[in-house]
């Protein structure tokens, strides 16, 4: 076994750090997620594994960082065969996994984080003094710069992820490998991220950097690997390729990067919410005094950081949290007291949730009993007391089709499905029912192009054909600008901004607002008021 | 592009293994019975064929079968529905017992014409055992009491609540032991196929199941039931009646163990005579593990674990080999059945292989 520490020692700028070669991973459902692939990463590069998701990247990177055995290939390190057992070899061989949701522990302060899993010790005691030491010197020496002191919990998502880089950099990881870092960032976020990279890259340090966001990747890496369906499509050099090359390795054929969707014609206010506010658990506000309205036919797409206040929002407009202060109201007709989730539904709302496993499927039961799950108790659906197995399968296989959900048929479990068909699964739910208020929360994260392509012309769809009032959460700003009418913007519980018309916006406008740098005028924001 | 075709050969792997784990932990369990009876009989060969086939040696055996078939069908049934709707109501057993002691109180009433005592004793077991099931199911729906916990003491509620009935007001001075008055004439049970010893609950049982059948799989809500059970969350947000149905299916699985006990009473005893718990309950949870919570298989357990334990009573009756031996074998396989990853290794190698072969066949495409 070659020394595990001084591996990479040897070699230079440019020379091969990590080749897989053959990789073959099949799941126990018979997934092959990954099928001979070869993937090389050399010294000093950010490379792009790049793909839809379900392409198997996550589970490439997973066999990498010894968290799944391969059934075929093997890996090289500085050109010599070795084995990955778990995450605990790999970094021992200087290989760092950045999650996607960070693994660092909120009521403890950066220091301590940092240090966490390889803490000094004085006797029998933790060192406190030796591990504020030791952050200084790491965040210092690669120019991160960090407040070791900070308490975790209080910072925000990108300070948070600098801390979780210079975690595997104090572990001696050479390679780092980052599982689609930006989703969870602002622009402004992004920028500083990505100069954070770059400097990295030049003191001969190697990424991989995960995404599916073409623009991210033309921006910041040096080689690209494509995936699809499990199988490698080639490696290129970024400059040699362009955004419309990348997406059509991906998908195999050309996206549409902008949905067509003529001007809204927004009629009468539909959802009405009016002062609304919210204290959680710990007795904080997480949102207050907020007031808008969704008219009929019109797209009114929520903007903000994580942990605004949008989820909670999202939540009590769906009734899954009561009403504390304030009112909702669907045509007129509040939802405060007691009314139930179907009592709301019926009254012509259609809600996906952002939490698509946990509220959005039953990961075990059918397609067809989840595409019923808000309808099945409907006479339609009902022959001498019994449900009628016919309608509903017929009904389910014209909506697999309309959907065009990838599966074996009705009957296949939700849970042998890739997110993008889940998600599909939930949009056939959810959109069928003619409602008259769609909530849509986060409706294309985490899923592959094509899928989202065809859940964001259904929602435009909705608008248009169904005159359906929308109300848009998403994390995806260029999901955001191109499929809403209108904007408004969440910043510590409060509405900040209000656009009006989402075409005169920008990610960078949007962006200072998300981040607090600005905030518009009451009467800006309350132009979101019709009624 | 074949990734459907060989997740269909994944699932019929699945199918296959879900067989061959049953098979093989039964042969595992008898070759540990095997050892077991070999330490301790002095003719191993021959008790240990008692084990196996001592059961069908005569009527009167074969008889005994299916009379501890009966009861498990309702117990056992009860289990799986409460546990497809998540809910982990061991409450079957004060159930079962709760059931027993109603249709005494009412068994005992003389008077009643025949056709409607039975119908009588038979409400009153159900209503008794929909009580005892229900009150854990309320309790955790409405002040959010952990499930498990409830109906552990609701059992121990049922029992002595119930034995202070039959011990006091009930209990026949005459009879010389602990027992309740005797039942009325007009409630013995109807007898099927000219066998004194096979009653009426036999139908009865056979309903259950179907009508649990039926219930978790051809109503919404049955439907709703199991979507509770699989994600409590996407129910109430697909706006499912979720408190009403975990009440629901929790009073309705409290009727079958009620229902249970009164027809294992009435149409085995001529008066209440239980003690303790009788362990139908407990029996029940084991064979709604051993089906995966499935009513429809509920009979091919419940006629196994009733087979088994007649060869307990023929081993012990005819050997030196002591009836605990058959209370390890059955552990043994309750616990091979009930491991999900028996085998698993196995499993994936096969389902690897088979997901290989399809690879190399696309490889022309």
């Amino acid at each position: 076994m070659p020394d595990k520490q001084s591996l990479f020692d040897g070699i230079k700028i440019g020379d091969d750090m990590l080749t897989m070669e053959h990789i073959t991973k099949i799941y126990e459902n018979g997934f092959v997620a990954n099928s001979d692939v070869n993937f090389n990463v050399r010294k000093g590069e950010i490379h792009g594994l790049v793909g839809e998701n379900g392409a198997g990247k996550t589970t490439l990177m997973k066999v990498l960082f010894g968290q799944e055995n391969p059934e075929e290939g093997r890996i090289l390190l500085a050109g010599q065969e070795v084995k990955i057992a778990n995450p605990l070899d790999a970094l021992d061989y200087g290989i760092g996994m950045v999650h996607q949701h960070f693994m660092l522990v909120d009521n403890l302060s950066v220091a301590d984080n940092m240090v966490l899993g390889g803490e000094p010790v004085k006797g029998a005691l933790y060192n406190r003094k030796e591990a504020r030491r030791m952050a200084l010197e790491v965040s210092q020496k690669y120019d991160l710069e960090v407040d070791p002191d900070a308490i975790v919990g209080d910072l925000s998502v990108g300070y948070k992820q600098r801390v979780e880089i210079l975690k595997i950099l104090l572990r001696g990881a050479k390679l780092l490998l980052m599982d689609e870092p930006t989703a969870v960032l602002t622009p402004q976020e992004i920028k500083e991220l990505f100069i954070q990279l770059k400097k990295l890259r030049d003191q001969g340090f190697s990424i991989v950097f995960i995404s599916h966001k073409l623009n991210e990747i033309r921006e910041i890496c040096d080689r690209i690997t494509v995936l699809r369906m499990g199988k490698s499509m080639g490696t290129a050099d970024v400059k040699d390729v362009t955004e419309v090359d990348i997406s059509r390795m991906m998908i195999g054929r050309d996206v549409m990067l902008n949905i067509e969707k003529a001007p809204a014609k927004p009629q009468d206010v539909v959802l009405k919410v009016r002062n609304l506010d919210h204290l959680n658990r710990e007795g904080r506000y997480s949102f207050s005094d907020i007031s808008f309205d969704v008219r009929a036919g019109e797209i009114l797409g929520v903007a903000g950081v994580e942990g605004n206040g949008q989820s909670e929002l999202s939540d009590v407009i769906a009734g899954l949290l009561p009403i504390q202060g304030g009112d909702v109201q669907v045509c007129g007709e509040s939802i405060k007291g007691k009314k139930s989730i179907r009592q709301i539904r019926t009254m012509g709302v259609s809600m996906v949730h952002e939490d698509r496993m946990t509220y959005g499927v039953s990961r075990n039961q059918s397609i067809e009993e989840n595409i019923m799950a808000d309808r099945y108790y409907q006479k339609q659906y009902k022959k001498l007391g019994l449900l009628d197995r016919r309608k509903q399968d017929a009904e389910s296989r014209q909506y697999i089709d309309d959907f065009t959900v990838k599966c074996d048929g009705p009957d296949a479990a939700v849970k042998t499905l890739s997110g993008g068909n889940i998600q599909k699964v939930v949009a056939a739910r959810e959109f069928t029912s003619h409602p008259k208020f769609l909530l849509a929360c986060q409706p294309t994260r985490g899923i592959d192009v094509g899928a989202a392509e065809m859940i964001r012309k259904k929602i435009v769809g909705l608008r248009d054909n169904e005159n359906t009032a929308v109300l848009l959460f998403s994390a995806d700003l260029t999901e955001l600008l191109t499929v809403s009418d209108s904007i408004f913007v969440m910043y510590g519980g409060h509405i900040v901004a209000y656009f009006p018309d989402a075409k005169q916006v920008d990610e960078q406008m949007l962006g200072e607002y998300m981040l607090g740098l600005k905030k518009q005028s009451a009467e800006e924001i309350g132009g979101v008021i019709f009624e | 592009m074949s990734k459907g075709k060989s997740m269909d050969a994944s699932k019929r792997i699945e199918m296959q293994f879900s067989v061959l784990r049953t098979a093989a932990a039964i042969l595992i369990s008898l070759v540990i019975a095997f050892i077991l009876i070999a330490t301790v009989s002095d003719n191993p060969g021959g008790d240990f064929v008692t084990l196996l086939t001592g059961p069908l040696h005569n009527s009167s055996r074969m008889t005994t079968i299916v009379s501890k078939f009966i009861p498990l069908l309702f117990t056992g049934t009860a289990i799986c529905l409460v546990n497809s709707a998540g809910q982990i109501n061991i409450a079957a057993e004060g159930a079962f017992f709760a059931g027993a002691v109603a249709a005494t109180m009412v068994g005992i009433i003389p008077g009643i014409p025949v056709v409607i005592h039975i119908p009588l004793c038979v409400l009153a077991g159900a209503a008794a055992g929909a009580v005892i099931m229900g009150i854990p199911g309320i309790l955790h729906v409405k002040y959010n009491v952990v499930t498990i916990v409830a109906a552990l003491m609701i059992n121990y509620v049922a029992l002595y609540l119930g034995l202070y009935i039959i011990l006091n007001p009930l209990r026949d001075p005459a009879a010389g032991f602990e027992a309740s008055y005797p039942f009325a004439e007009s409630t013995s049970l109807p007898t099927l196929f000219g066998n004194p010893r096979i009653h009426i609950g036999l139908i009865l049982g056979i309903i259950a199941v179907i009508a649990a059948y039926l219930l978790l799989y051809r109503t919404g809500f049955g439907l709703v039931a199991r979507t509770v059970g699989n994600n409590n969350k996407f129910a109430v947000y697909s706006g499912m009646p979720v408190g009403k149905t975990i009440i629901g299916i929790s009073l309705f699985a409290g009727c079958l163990a009620g229902v249970g006990g009164t027809v294992e009473t009435l149409g085995n005893y001529q008066r209440f005579m239980y003690t303790d718990f009788t362990n139908h309950g407990w029996d029940g949870v084991m064979l709604a593990v051993l089906c995966h919570n499935k009513p429809q298989y509920m009979p091919l357990a419940a006629l196994f674990l009733a087979y088994i334990r007649t060869s307990a009573d023929a081993l012990n009756f005819s050997s030196s080999v002591p009836p605990e031996i058959i209370e390890v074998i059955q552990a043994v396989i309750i616990i091979f059945v009930a491991a999900e990853k028996f085998l698993a290794g196995w499993e994936h190698k096969a389902i690897v292989k088979n997901s290989q072969k399809e690879l190399g066949t696309q490889g022309g495409e």
